[in-house]
């Protein structure tokens, strides 16, 4: 029990603490057809521009982009997440480069049309396994059974879906 | 071509002050459009790296020069160019109002985007018939970084512009400086202590340790050579321990 309520003060307090520092930000920018969620977090150690390669990767992959979808402009995210433009560019470069993301002269980047729209279940289940496994980790330091945290997880996801 | 690119450049400049070493054999360049955030501890060289570029400072050896022009013997036009903002602002008549002080600014310059400046004294919260001397130290920082807007320089050069801004401020600043750089590709070089800033707006970084440039090069270069769990603050201590 008392293992448990320390790490909820510890999740909150730890939640609460980067959204004071505004170290999470979590946008709503519309594309013409789509509400695309980023997040990011440019104090992070992860480079601003791999923190939007792997997302729009997730979004691709989990088959919430579809081939033909437009993203946000350059411009757009920069404006609204406050980060450089030069950093989003390189991130929709290297998306193009991996023939992820497509770019149509004078209209902008879309997803790419000759890409599979989503990734098959076991694809997906490997992209999301080294997030997993650190949570894994942590629940072992934690002392936190494995039941705990995945009626935790199970919690968080039902709390998140229809968002 | 590549030329044309090269906005800053230092190339091989040591400076001391009698027998005390500022910057040793410092080499550096930043291209157009680039945004470039310079990082030290207090003492590091920031500031007389800043001046040498500006021509404020006789160099012992080496050479600076903006747009290819030697800093030392800075064509009037370059100087249109050029938008500054020192550490610490005075030198300023402080009776004048903030309206009188960016109406004689702008007399220093061929063009003034008025509006531009209107629009910011607005947003920032400056009250233009205030005296310039009755001002907070933040709201003289943002009078000074009004004042380097108005003429829509190529090339900003800030020393540490935020010092002493509030948070909310600091955004409206970083705010401000991408709007420029998207509309106008405006070149921009920044000092600062407050790492995440430049996290933020900064591509590029220069870290100044023992008066020497230990790094320069993409800031997303930087991080991938340490862990995920490390940020900028993270690397800047572990490299000056």
């Amino acid at each position: 029990m008392p293992l448990d309520f320390l790490f909820l003060v510890y999740y909150i307090t730890d939640t609460l603490m980067q959204f004071v520092a505004g170290e999470i930000k979590i946008g709503k920018i519309m594309s013409d057809n789509k509400e695309i969620y980023f997040q990011i977090q440019p104090s992070s150690g992860v480079p601003i521009y791999k923190q939007i390669v792997v997302q729009v990767e997730r979004l691709v992959a989990g088959g919430y982009l579809s081939p033909g979808d437009e993203l946000p402009s350059v411009r757009k995210v920069a404006i609204h997440f406050q980060v450089n433009p030069m950093t989003v560019s390189k991130a929709y470069s290297m998306l193009e480069n991996s023939n992820i993301l497509e770019r149509r002269r004078g209209l902008g980047m879309f997803v790419s049309t000759d890409i599979k729209s989503s990734k098959t279940l076991k694809e997906r289940i490997e992209i999301i396994r080294p997030g997993l496994e650190e949570i894994a980790d942590q629940a072992n330091q934690l002392g936190l059974s494995k039941d705990r945290v995945i009626e935790l997880i199970s919690k968080i996801m039902e709390s998140k879906d229809g968002k | 071509m590549e030329n044309n690119d090269i906005i800053i450049r230092l190339d091989k400049v040591s400076k001391s002050y009698g027998d005390k070493q500022v910057l040793k054999n410092i080499d550096f360049t930043i291209n157009k459009g680039t945004i470039m955030g310079l990082v030290g501890k207090n003492g590091a060289g920031k500031t007389t790296m800043i001046k040498s570029l500006l021509g404020l400072l006789k160099l012992d050896s080496g050479k600076a020069s903006l747009f290819g022009e030697d800093s030392w013997d800075l064509p009037g036009e370059v100087k249109q160019k050029l938008g500054y903002v020192p550490q610490t602002v005075n030198g300023f008549d402080g009776w004048m109002t903030v309206d009188a002080l960016l109406e004689y600014t702008s007399v220093f310059y061929d063009k003034w985007n008025k509006n531009k400046v209107d629009q910011l004294l607005k947003d920032w919260n400056i009250d233009p018939k205030a005296r310039f001397r009755s001002l907070s130290e933040g709201e003289k920082q943002k009078v000074a970084i009004i004042m380097a807007i108005g003429h829509e320089p190529e090339l900003y050069i800030f020393d540490e512009p935020v010092a002493s801004l509030d948070p909310v401020a600091r955004r409206d600043f970083i705010k401000e400086l991408i709007d420029l750089n998207l509309d106008l590709g405006s070149t921009m070089l920044f000092s600062t202590h407050i790492t995440s800033d430049l996290e933020r707006i900064a591509a590029d970084v220069a870290i100044l340790k023992d008066n020497e440039l230990k790094y320069i090069g993409e800031l997303s270069t930087l991080k991938e050579k340490y862990t995920e769990h490390m940020n900028l603050e993270d690397i800047f201590l572990e490299l000056n321990k």
